[in-house]
């Protein structure tokens, strides 16, 4: 078992999820997930047309596969681009699609509740909406990733606020990625073109950012989802350099993650039907590899401190657990 | 009279050398390259900048498929957008010519990295020196799964990689003896590559290039009438220096850039000169073809592949600028016209010149673009409708030909081929801009005219 120490904080890597494929039981082209009651995964994915490979995929924390719903298309409740998925106190999936330029709304069985969202530049209108938090009263932040801003709606759709343009001035964006909420009700966002973190009041006022471009320590290549643990620790899937981050709430940092990823059951089984398959993985060059993340594009973290990283061009999910 | 290979312009010289050595060129590119010429416009194909124009970063974060290169499509798809959005056209330009003559399919591979990464290196090294391209191919793993040679050992050879490095690659067959090629196929053992086949359950584990001193044949070798204890790059200094080889990559550059027909042995020898007088170095080969009187009098000579129909359509109107859903689907095309690429039938390559066409790829061909240039969405579908509109006034139905052969090439046609297009649109008479209604009638017919000319046999040709 990998444990990391880093200063009074340790964590342990607990066990990994899923298997590569489009179809069934596995995970392609992952890109969020979100955490629902009773150990429950509802994990999105980009599906393509020619697959008819479904969106949101949902399985337990212990691997128990439960079903999927969604597909693709730009009918009512269809996903050409999903990008990001939050779900709220009354267990609504809101979906954002960076190509419908919507929020698409769902039960946990996959029934569509409803869905919002126009084109455009305006106020309340979307460009490529991706990252979605819920704040402590209930609304959506949305981060409106081609108007370099966020926007915070109601659950049905009504504009509250918003924050953001584009720039590299404190407060503005390049086309950012992620957000998260922390239990102050500070909003922390991946601000992807800029790679830099930046963390504003619950109203949008600007309080500091961290990071620069490169691989060293609180450096970023991209950094795409981000998450806030309990106890104000940030972590930031930090898309192209292969990890991710964590700092602490004034954007120290902790520690990174590359990657410990051991068999999940999903793969064991696999494994188990094909021993020539097994063969070919156990007599592999550079057998570490297999477990290191490749562009993960999101991090969750749940009420318990797992870390979930959303290993996506590995198809699977990576569990942690502060100590 | 127009004749089918006539250029007449600057205009169209600097047409012609964009659809040859990139995908075309729409018709602001062509008046930036007019103001800056001919010459300058060569030597800024040849010299291929840092920055590709290509936003890297913004394509892999909303082609998530692109990102991971999994398998074939995805693949194949990045290609593609390459070639619409790049800002070294001859740089892509020479690695489909590299990909057409060392032709390796992913039907073999199962990876599209790997595939990917063979691809990156004929960007990489197209118009460099040609023993580095032949040394890098021959650690390719790509390759080394395509053409077996994993599985040449010193106490068992496998002679596929030797064989076809020597006939497909780089001399030609008659020019080497079946002892040259047993030779060779021992200089590359111990040649091969790492995880091969591991690759579940998380995807591919990383393909890597792995030279086994223990697995290779270290006695004495006789190559080309030479002898030595030859390893693969011993082997490769032989080959680059024949006099065959310099033929070879001659005729292969001047069947891809210049004509579907044979080469005068006049060309052969200028750019064979030019290869030996370079020490092997692409750039110098194609700085002499393309300043070339044989090249600069090729219009229109040559079939266009069916990757070439798909790209050079797709830059004239302007799709895919910008990462949207569909390339995927658009990308199946050129396959339905008769190229996979990242696929070819066979380690020949594909078929080219007038092999390109047939009934049905014919069909494909024109239905695609039509489809295409009949969309006035696309923006470059609109900006031809705006340079024809601000001449103002009346369009006569000659005026609206010649405007749509001239934007869209200048295409130059046969003569009956241009009476059949005038026929067609002195059916709707003259046209005038000076209404709404005018104007969208304008705009209609221009695309209309434009659908007929890409349907035509002169716009099969580049």
């Amino acid at each position: 078992m990998t444990t990391i120490a880093a200063g009074t904080r340790t964590y342990e890597y607990d066990h990994t999820i899923g298997m590569d494929d489009f179809a069934g039981r596995a995970f392609r082209n992952l890109s969020d997930l979100a955490l629902g009651p009773e150990e429950v995964l509802y994990v999105l994915q980009r599906g393509e047309p020619l697959h008819h490979n479904v969106s949101v995929k949902i399985c337990t924390v212990g691997e128990e596969w439960i079903g999927d719903f969604g597909r693709y298309g730009n009918a009512p409740g269809q996903m050409v681009w999903p990008a990001g998925i939050a779900i709220d106190s009354r267990q609504r999936l809101f979906v954002s699609d960076e190509w419908n330029q919507r929020i698409s709304i769902f039960d946990t069985e996959g029934n569509l509740l409803g869905e919002w969202g126009e084109a455009g530049g305006g106020p309340g209108q979307l460009r490529r909406p991706c990252g979605l938090a819920v704040d402590s009263e209930g609304n959506l932040l949305v981060v409106d990733s081609g108007n370099h801003r966020i926007q915070r709606f109601t659950p049905e759709g009504q504009l509250i606020d918003s924050f953001g343009e584009h720039g590299q001035s404190p407060g503005q964006f390049n086309l950012p990625w992620g957000v998260a909420v922390n239990d102050a009700g500070d909003i922390h966002v991946t601000d992807w073109r800029n790679d830099r973190i930046q963390k504003f009041t619950p109203s949008g006022g600007f309080i500091l950012e961290w990071g620069e471009s490169g691989r060293g320590p609180g450096q970023f290549n991209h950094p795409a989802g981000i998450a806030v643990d309990r106890d104000g620790d940030v972590y930031v899937a930090d898309w192209h350099n292969d990890r991710v981050q964590v700092f602490d709430a004034v954007g120290e940092y902790i520690t990174h993650f590359i990657g410990d990823a051991t068999m999940s059951t999903w793969g064991a089984q696999l494994m188990l039907a094909n021993p020539v398959m097994e063969g070919h993985r156990q007599t592999a060059k550079y057998p570490e590899r297999e477990g290191r993340l490749y562009r993960p594009r999101s991090v969750k973290v749940d009420g318990e401190n797992r870390i979930f990283i959303v290993d996506s061009n590995k198809g699977r999910l990576q569990v942690y657990r502060k100590l | 009279m127009v004749a089918t290979n006539e250029i007449s312009t600057e205009i169209s010289l600097l047409a012609h050398l964009m659809r040859r050595a990139g995908f075309s060129a729409r018709r602001e590119e062509l008046e930036q390259y007019q103001a800056r010429g001919y010459d300058a416009t060569v030597d800024w194909l040849l010299n291929p900048s840092e920055d590709d124009g290509i936003e890297q970063d913004i394509v892999e974060r909303y082609y998530i498929d692109i990102d991971d290169l999994r398998n074939n499509d995805p693949t194949n798809a990045w290609w593609l957008y390459r070639m619409i959005n790049t800002a070294n056209p001859l740089q892509e330009k020479m690695a489909l010519f590299w990909h057409g003559l060392f032709a390796t399919a992913y039907e073999k591979i199962e990876n599209g990295r790997a595939v990917a990464s063979q691809i990156e290196t004929f960007r990489r090294l197209g118009l460099g020196n040609f023993r580095t391209m032949l040394v890098e191919l021959s650690r390719d793993p790509a390759m080394i799964i395509w053409l077996d040679n994993d599985t040449n050992h010193r106490e068992a050879l496998n002679e596929n990689y030797g064989r076809e490095l020597l006939e497909l690659f780089s001399m030609g067959v008659g020019n080497y003896t079946e002892d040259d090629v047993k030779e060779c196929a021992r200089a590359f053992t111990g040649w091969t590559i790492a995880n091969r086949n591991a690759r579940y359950p998380w995807g591919p584990f990383p393909l890597e290039f792995e030279y086994r001193p223990w697995d290779h044949d270290d006695s004495v070798k006789t190559f080309l009438g030479e002898q030595g204890r030859f390893n693969g790059e011993d082997i490769i200094d032989i080959i680059v220096k024949q006099p065959a080889t310099g033929r070879f990559i001659a005729e292969k550059l001047y069947n891809f850039f210049v004509s579907d027909d044979p080469a005068p042995a006049d060309a052969i020898e200028a750019l064979s000169a030019a290869y030996f007088e370079s020490n092997y170095n692409m750039r110098s080969v194609m700085d002499v073809l393309l300043r070339s009187d044989f090249f600069k009098e090729s219009g229109y000579a040559k079939v266009k592949s069916p990757a070439e129909v798909v790209a050079a359509i797709l830059r004239l109107v302007g799709d895919f600028q910008e990462p949207r859903p569909g390339l995927l689907e658009t990308t199946f095309e050129s396959k339905y016209m008769g190229q996979e690429l990242l696929n070819p039938p066979t380690v020949e390559g594909w078929h080219t010149g007038k092999e390109w066409i047939d009934s049905g790829s014919l069909v494909s061909r024109v239905n695609f673009a039509s489809d295409q240039v009949g969309d006035l969405n696309h923006l470059g579908v609109q900006d031809i409708v705006d340079r024809l509109a601000r001449k103002g006034g009346t369009v006569t139905p000659e005026q609206l030909v010649d405007g749509c052969l001239d934007l869209i090439g200048p295409l130059p046609v046969e003569e009956k081929t241009r009476t059949s297009l005038v026929g067609k649109a002195m059916n709707g008479g003259n046209l005038s801009l000076e209404t709404e209604a005018d104007r969208e009638e304008f705009t209609r017919r221009v695309a209309e005219m434009l659908q007929l000319i890409v349907a035509t046999r002169e716009f099969q040709f580049c």
